[in-house]
């Protein structure tokens, strides 16, 4: 298990490196619904998470290479969502932000590193517009400031904790969903705010 | 929509046919010295990626759904990811 996820409207999701037992025994599984995957470009896969927005259960995939299609985004990150119910598959693109070109709102104190969105891609199941809905991924190093900014209760690691609120950007930026991520020792996943600083960086953002 | 084909360019054939030159590209993958590190399930590995890009050209009816057609050239062939 390398990342505890925890969510306001569904139970904690756990995420599972390349190579283990539970990676093969879930990519199996989720072949069995959505037919053969490509998860040799894999790095992890989540167990289900009901996610409110969407109404569905969701298995999530972070990739270990990006796909070419994708590399017009600059994606830092990709990923995909598998929707159980609805039987949908979206990508999923993780992009740069900054303090200063950030529009969505978060805590004070913390620091914009993220924005997430879903994409459509010819072939893939699921015709429905999503990249309404964004979710910033920040850092704070107060908990109890997010969890005071969003009334909801999170939980956290003892080594690291980074956390995402998701917004409907059609509706004033509407917070629809707020998230952590846990980290009880140090990892692949652990250390958002270095990898938004080597990418910015190699980028000339600072 | 994001495709993953590109079509560069049609050109109307004869007998009531469209010529399409289109651009495939796919990452491949190689993974060498699986090596377990902690107790996570992580590891090192060293991973090396290539990318290959595939141009062709195709002829189809002129009433041809050209990106269904593509996309399924590109499926069939392994180069959908």
């Amino acid at each position: 298990m390398i990342e505890e996820m925890y969510a306001e409207d569904g139970e904690k999701r756990v995420a599972y490196h390349r190579g283990t037992d539970e990676f093969r025994s879930a990519t199996a599984s989720l072949e069995d619904a959505f037919g053969t995957q490509p998860h040799e470009m894999w790095k992890s896969i989540s167990t289900a998470q009901y996610n409110s927005i969407y109404e569905d259960s969701i298995v999530s995939v972070v990739n270990l290479v990006q796909p070419a299609y994708l590399a017009p985004l600059t994606p830092v990150a990709v990923g995909r969502k598998f929707f159980i119910g609805k039987e949908w598959v979206y990508d999923k693109v993780y992009t740069l932000t900054t303090s200063n070109d950030c529009t969505l709102p978060y805590p004070s104190g913390a620091i914009p590193l993220f924005i997430g969105e879903l994409v459509n891609v010819y072939g893939q199941a699921g015709d429905s517009d999503l990249t309404a809905y964004k979710c910033l991924y920040f850092k704070c190093d107060n908990h109890n400031d997010v969890e005071s900014w969003s009334s909801v209760e999170l939980g956290q690691g003892t080594y690291n904790t980074f956390y995402s609120a998701t917004f409907d950007t059609t509706n004033d930026n509407q917070r629809l969903r707020m998230k952590s991520y846990a980290y009880d020792s140090a990892g692949a996943f652990t250390d958002w705010d270095d990898i938004w600083t080597s990418v910015a960086t190699i980028r000339g953002i600072i | 929509m994001i495709k993953p084909f590109k079509i560069i360019a049609t050109v109307d054939e004869e007998n009531e046919h469209v010529g399409v030159t289109y651009e495939l590209t796919k990452v491949v993958v190689t993974v060498d010295g699986m090596q377990p590190v902690g107790a996570s399930g992580e590891h090192w590995e060293s991973i090396q990626t290539k990318t290959e890009t595939l141009g062709a050209y195709i002829s189809l009816p002129a009433d041809a759904d050209i990106e269904r057609e593509i996309f399924t050239i590109a499926k069939n062939g392994g180069w959908i990811q």
